[in-house]
């Protein structure tokens, strides 16, 4: 057999294999499409998947034609649905397998090549269509066409307009023309031509052939693109989302069996009431920490609801602008040995009556006053000055009116002749001891914030307690430590 | 070797596109039947070479367990997540499984939550945060009712490939404007909550 007898064999096997070959591609293309496109004519909807997490039963590019669900149908748990994405918002289909029918009716959903389910229940009411036939590859053009891969679009729309103009081409042994248009074509040519009307026996190369694929080759892109479009415009897509979750669990926050620690220290030493001053603008009650229940009345000048005195206690204080502003709401025998403990802030320059005993609860004179705890004009701190039988005034050396909170205890026990032996303590430290004046023994109140003699305390008052014992020097210190 | 008849052409043709047809449709056939019949998912197996994976560094452990807390507390942790993905996704933190208390603690505890590179969550140390907060002093109740990837907070795009970001979470048990009955009545109280962070592919 010569060379050129050798390349003319393999010619001829080469194109009657490419013939085939695009035929074979063209009836596949066109059988794909019409299922991935038929079944919308009856009313089914038809996907283009475009992502992949459904992987390896459904791949990105696949078609999923699938049947409308209607509400009262059941769901088939492990079937594939296309539904609104629950996790996203509106207009986001997602194509993935329903796994698990959950205790409150909603459902649970998983891609196959996802390690986890999806989090977000799926409702019957999220749920589109079923998915029921799967057409493989054939929306592979329109993911290309939406993520914009023009170069495998156009790639593959060459290879596609080549295949079928050569699907086209004529094979020996076979009828020249195999459809109608090309019957009708080539009658009227050869009527023209007046040549064989046999088409069995055409000569093998003439131009007719050629004229006919030049009038396809116009055509076929023509159609591809129509088919393209109806893809574009009738086919929805959807996700295939792949997802995975990474949890932090067990978070947790438990407070401690914590009292506040001033109020812990305080409650250390059992005073016979201990007055918060939490209460709301308004309240007409005053607490009673102690557990004693010594319930306290505010008086019209307490100004409820300011800011607390002590920065590691949160809480509320009471301010007057001068006059009483609260007593205790039951007479009691006044205390032999007794504690007054209070917090203080002023910047005033007339001083004022801090705390005190008193006969009556009025914001008048009390016929019997003694036991107060005053600031002075100078912003000192003094103890004693209400009688002048024996008057022993205690007085602390240095000033506090300079509009900070100051803690401030008084300490006092029975003395000779009913005087008493008094220490007064500002910031945890004693300032100041030694005898005071003469006490009497009377039915009567606590009077906060007002007093006889000098003006009305014109400042903020916090966190009032009262002992019928008398605090240690390290005790005060503990209780100013726990601020 | 000889050039194909015009038998063997004549034939082949004429069978070409039926067996196309057959093939196609057997494809079809068998696609949708392993698709849609099959009951089971075959999760997190070698094939899914397009799955993303999201992991963090908190080997198991609670980023938070907090006992014995008293008011003003406060304490700052990082945690780092990485993402592990083979196509662009995204990334939302959310909040789920709250834990309430009958005191309302969980209106009580603020969170403040931001993100950035460096640190880790044995350790803050060199924590820069980018961006800014994406939770600011926010109550636990508050951030308990986003409890979906849609409202989650972050929006971290994350491109194919392993990347890792940090969170740094921080908190503080806020008294303020209670009265010290009120923060009495909190004592024992106990709340918690699950974060969770998510990704899915764009």
């Amino acid at each position: 057999m010569s060379p050129q007898s050798t390349s003319a064999v393999i010619a001829a096997w080469t194109r009657l294999a490419a013939v085939l070959l695009a035929r074979g591609y063209r009836a596949s293309v066109l059988t794909l499409s019409a299922v991935a496109i038929a079944p919308m004519l009856f009313g089914w909807a038809s996907f283009v998947i475009k992502s992949g997490s459904m992987e390896p039963s459904i791949n990105v590019g696949d078609v999923v034609a699938s049947r409308p669900y209607e509400m009262p149908e059941k769901i088939a748990v492990g079937r594939v649905y296309v539904f609104d994405d629950p996790a996203a918002g509106s207009d986001h289909l997602l194509t993935h397998r329903i796994v698990e029918l959950r205790d409150d009716g909603s459902y649970t959903s998983a891609g196959d090549a996802n390690e986890v389910t999806d989090f977000t229940p799926v409702s019957a009411t999220d749920v589109e269509a079923r998915a029921i036939i799967l057409a493989p590859y054939v929306g592979l053009p329109v993911v290309w066409m939406q993520v914009g891969e023009w170069v495998k679009l156009a790639l593959w729309l060459l290879l596609t307009i080549a295949a079928f103009v050569l699907a086209t081409r004529n094979l020996e042994g076979e009828p020249p023309k195999s459809n109608m248009l090309g019957l009708m074509l080539d009658r009227r040519r050869n009527r023209r031509t007046t040549g064989s009307s046999d088409p069995g026996e055409e000569p093998p190369v003439t131009g007719a052939p050629e004229k006919v694929d030049a009038h396809r080759r116009g055509v076929v892109p023509a159609v591809l693109g129509v088919v393209l479009a109806l893809f574009a415009t009738g086919l929805g897509s959807a996700n295939a989302e792949y997802t995975a979750q990474s949890r932090n669990s067990g978070n947790t926050w438990t407070t401690g069996p914590w009292v506040q620690p001033y109020v812990g220290a305080v409650l250390a030493d059992a005073p016979t009431a201990f007055w918060l001053l939490d209460e709301t603008a308004g309240t007409a009650t005053a607490q009673d920490r102690s557990g004693n229940t010594v319930l306290g009345n505010y008086k019209p000048a307490a100004v409820l609801g300011q800011a607390g005195g002590l920065p590691g206690n949160p809480g509320t204080s009471l301010r007057t602008g001068g006059g009483l502003s609260l007593t205790n709401a039951a007479a009691s025998v006044s205390p032999a040995t007794h504690t007054f403990e209070l917090w203080a802030r002023t910047s005033s320059t007339t001083g004022g009556s801090l705390v005190g005993f008193g006969s009556s609860a009025t914001t008048a004179i009390p016929p019997y006053e003694d036991r107060v705890l005053r600031i002075t004009a100078t912003g000192r701190i003094t103890y004693g000055d209400w009688s002048t039988n024996q008057l022993s005034v205690l007085t602390t050396p240095a000033a506090y009116n300079n509009d900070a909170w100051h803690h401030v205890v008084v300490v006092s026990v029975p003395s000779n002749g009913n005087r008493e032996t008094t220490t007064i303590y500002v910031d945890g430290v004693a300032r100041v001891s030694g005898q005071s004046s003469r006490v009497e023994t009377y039915t009567g109140y606590v009077r906060v914030g007002g007093g006889s003699g000098s003006s009305a305390f014109n400042g903020s008052i916090d966190n009032v307690s009262v002992y019928g014992t008398a605090l240690s020097a390290s005790r005060v210190a503990a209780h100013w430590a726990a601020r | 070797m000889n050039k194909p008849t015009r038998r063997t052409s004549a034939v082949l043709a004429a069978v070409v596109t039926p067996v196309a047809l057959i093939a196609t449709g057997a494809l079809i056939y068998g696609s949708s039947y392993a698709a849609f019949t099959g009951q089971t998912r075959n999760s997190g197996n070698e094939w899914a070479t397009g799955s993303v994976k999201l992991t963090d560094d908190d080997g198991g452990a609670a980023r938070f367990r907090v006992a014995n807390m008293l008011p003003d507390d406060t304490q700052t942790k990082c945690i780092s997540v990485t993402a592990d993905a083979s196509v662009p996704s995204t990334v939302k933190g959310y909040a789920i499984n709250p834990v309430t208390s009958t005191a309302g603690l969980e209106n009580k505890v603020k969170v403040t939550i931001s993100s950035g590179t460096g640190g880790s969550f044995a350790d803050c140390t060199g924590y820069t945060q980018v961006g800014p907060n994406h939770v600011t002093d926010a109550p636990l109740s508050a951030i308990a009712t986003v409890n979906t990837f849609e409202g989650g907070f972050g929006g971290w795009a994350v491109p194919a490939g392993v990347t890792a970001k940090t969170y740094q979470i921080s908190w503080r048990f806020d008294t303020s404007g209670m009265t010290q009955a009120q923060i009495d009545s909190m004592q024992g109280a106990k709340t918690g909550i699950d974060m969770q962070w998510e990704m899915q592919s764009n």
